[in-house]
């Protein structure tokens, strides 16, 4: 009920101070519920756990949802989220919710708090057996 | 003074906006479990009851005030913590490690615990708010 509420006032007291911060990243959600839209036959392909380049590339594609990264070819799989994205903190915690949204996976905090590169989130990622 | 005594001092603001931004996007808990330990989950939960962030202005909603005043002060405590916080993984320490909860008179009290729980510092620490900005600064001793 909260949530709701919470999110029906933010939508409206938002809608004006939006465009600053990154909208870009609420196109995620979709993408976490029918990835197979998005990225095409990779998810047909099998079964098993995602490989390593699948994960970079999907956590590279999450980034540049993100408006507050004025450069996306800046960024790559060895991009650190604040000195090259220019991410802070609050953006990082946002980062590492997509990415836990996008993989299907709980990251614990202290996992969480390490995560601060994509390198970082690639490796987290990949020794998940849950991960989809 | 007492040398064993080590100082830091440590200050963060935030523009309100953004964090609403954000809890727009996800549901409210993600964030809020993520950085307020249970102590400060009840105050905002309770917060969050007496007044829904749909009855009034979200800017002022106590429950996001809290929740904003929370975050601003943990990120300037843990910069105030910069020779506390340890390098190795074991030692890690994160956003509930720093708590930030009121004294009897209503002043906002810092204690680190260490991931054990273990009181290992405390400190002072001013909030103040702007319209769309909260700032905190914190000393912290230890």
């Amino acid at each position: 009920m909260f949530r709701t509420a919470l999110r029906q006032s933010s939508r409206l007291l938002t809608s004006s101070m939006r465009p600053a911060v990154f909208t870009g990243v609420r196109v995620l959600p979709s993408m976490s519920v029918a990835p197979q839209m998005v990225f095409g036959g990779r998810f047909y392909s099998s079964g098993g756990p995602p490989s390593k380049t699948d994960i970079e590339g999907r956590i590279v594609e999450l980034l540049k949802g993100f408006d507050k990264i004025t450069d996306p070819s800046k960024i790559s799989t060895t991009s650190h989220f604040s000195n090259d994205l220019g991410l802070d903190s609050l953006d990082t915690v946002e980062v590492v919710m997509a990415i836990e949204e996008e993989f299907s996976v709980e990251i614990p905090d202290k996992e969480a708090d390490a995560i601060q590169s994509v390198g970082q989130a690639v490796d987290y990622i990949a020794a998940q057996p849950g991960a989809v | 003074m007492n040398s064993v005594f080590a100082h830091g001092v440590g200050v963060d603001i935030l523009h309100l906006p953004r964090l609403l931004s954000l809890l727009s996007r996800r549901p409210v808990s993600k964030l809020t479990d993520r950085i307020l330990t249970a102590t400060e989950l009840a105050e905002f939960q309770r917060l969050s009851s007496i007044k829904p962030p749909n009855h009034t202005h979200a800017l002022s909603n106590p429950a996001i005030r809290f929740l904003a005043a929370r975050w601003t002060a943990k990120e300037a405590a843990y910069k105030a913590s910069a020779n506390l916080i340890p390098t190795t993984k074991e030692q890690w320490m994160g956003w509930k490690n720093f708590e930030i909860l009121k004294g009897s008179r209503g002043e906002p009290l810092l204690t680190i615990r260490d991931g054990g729980g273990e009181k290992i510092g405390n400190g002072q620490v001013s909030i103040s708010h702007d319209g769309d900005y909260v700032i905190a600064i914190v000393m912290v001793q230890h």
